[in-house]
């Protein structure tokens, strides 16, 4: 009990020892606030909050915290409650993915390059999809893309950027797998390194394509309902990556070998 | 400006392929001891993929509260810090052993071979993999915070690079445990 305690004064403690009016009494009043805010449902918009930030300049973030992990809220079970339907929707698409994978299960353990390659072509979406969604939404809120987004030369300039960066990155992963590949003591071949190459370009690609597409109009969609974005984009883009390199990636392997 | 944002792009990029390239060169190494595991594809991408959820969002919780000053960078018993590592070490736990009985589940379906062994592997490597990667955030958090980084800006390729390399090696030491 008293360990709670002691945990609720730093977040809130801190938050009052920076706020001069302390001493004259209105750290008081400025406690009682706080505490309000805490009881407060997080469904519903906290005036009190709002009052705080824009009276005493604590950021919505740091109130936020304070309310989150106060002392009456169990962290460990909190953060369970929120993290554990997203990481099980993951795992879930990510299986589908591996089943996929499992019907070419022969060719990627007999190639070797192919099995090199797969988990850093994963990782390379995967931060294809986050970089996308994250730099678009900054945009938006910048007021750099309009109605008529395909019209934006910031957009335009995007787009042209991850491009390069995703022909770039494939063709790194794809020579480095051959090279370690053969330094494992796989025997080379040009045309299965050809084979490699193409699979990756054109999975990051496509999928840099299928990405971008829905990061811009999901984003403007969210935008004009004034949702943020980050919070849908990221997990929505980053899932399409999971499943989608698989997908592309079986199908390709299918296809050349 | 396009240069520095394509360069600064490629960076974050590069770092995150090359934790792949070598987990991928890892599982090339011993193949032959994991493809005697059934349905060991269909739970190997959620749980590389795991990795990088558990523990990035724990990273990104603990630099809020280093900013927000309801955490110091330092191992000290501290609500907050205890409560996010358990949470990150029952997280990992359960999205493995999720990860285990949808891949065996799948493998009877599809496939039509039933076996609980890689419900146990899955556990076991959770397990394994959390105790390593976790207490590895918590101190590059602290490390970079300490240094006067953002830890924001880094730790996303960190957990990228660690996780995968960390991931396969604790799969590996799940599969010869047995």
């Amino acid at each position: 009990m008293k360990k709670k305690r002691k945990a609720e004064r730093t977040v809130m403690d801190d938050i009052l020892y920076r706020i001069d009016g302390v001493k004259d009494g209105a750290g008081k009043r400025l406690k009682r606030k706080l505490k309000k805010v805490i009881k407060h449902k997080r469904s519903k918009h906290s005036r009190t909050a709002h009052r705080i930030h824009r009276e005493y300049k604590i950021s919505h973030r740091t109130l936020f915290y304070m309310k989150e992990y106060s002392a009456k809220s169990n962290v460990p079970l909190k953060i369970i409650k929120e993290s554990w339907k997203v990481l099980v929707l993951t795992a879930v698409l990510s299986s589908l993915g591996g089943l996929r994978l499992t019907y070419i299960r022969e060719n990627i353990v007999t190639i070797m390059p192919l099995l090199i390659v797969m988990p850093a072509l994963m990782d390379m979406v995967g931060s294809f999809g986050t970089i996308t969604s994250s730099k678009f939404t900054n945009m938006l809120f910048f007021h750099m893309v309009t109605k008529r987004w395909w019209k934006s030369r910031e957009l335009q300039k995007l787009f042209i950027i991850l491009f390069v960066a995703a022909i770039a990155a494939s063709l790194f992963i794809g020579f480095m797998s051959n090279i370690l590949a053969y330094w494992m003591g796989f025997p080379a071949s040009s045309s299965i390194m050809v084979k490699v190459l193409m699979i990756t370009i054109i999975t990051a690609v496509s999928l840099f394509g299928i990405i971008f597409s829905v990061s811009v109009i999901v984003g403007m969609y969210l935008y004009k309902k004034k949702m943020d974005p980050n919070n849908f984009l990221i997990p929505l883009t980053t899932a399409i990556a999971d499943l989608g390199s698989l997908l592309i990636f079986s199908a390709l392997v299918v296809l050349m070998f | 400006m396009e240069s520095k944002t394509l360069k600064e792009i490629l960076t974050a990029e590069f770092l995150s392929v090359c934790g792949g390239l070598i987990a991928g060169t890892l599982l090339s190494a011993a193949i032959d001891k994991l493809y005697l595991l059934p349905a060991i594809f269909i739970f190997l991408p959620g749980f590389l993929e795991m990795r990088g959820g558990i523990s990035g969002s724990l990273a990104a919780r603990l630099t809020s509260g280093l900013f927000v000053r309801a955490i110091k960078p330092e191992i000290k018993k501290s609500r907050i810090l205890y409560g996010n590592i358990i949470a990150a070490i029952l997280l990992a736990i359960l999205v493995s052993s999720c990860l285990g009985i949808i891949a065996s589940v799948a493998n009877f379906a599809v496939f039509g071979e039933f076996s609980l062994r890689i419900v146990f592997v899955a556990v076991i490597a959770g397990v394994v993999s959390s105790t390593i990667s976790i207490p590895l955030t918590v101190f590059a958090v602290f490390y970079f915070f300490k240094r006067g980084n953002d830890p924001n800006n880094i730790i996303g390729p960190y957990v990228t690079v660690t996780g995968d390399i960390i991931s396969i090696l604790s799969l590996l030491a799940a599969v010869m445990l047995v």
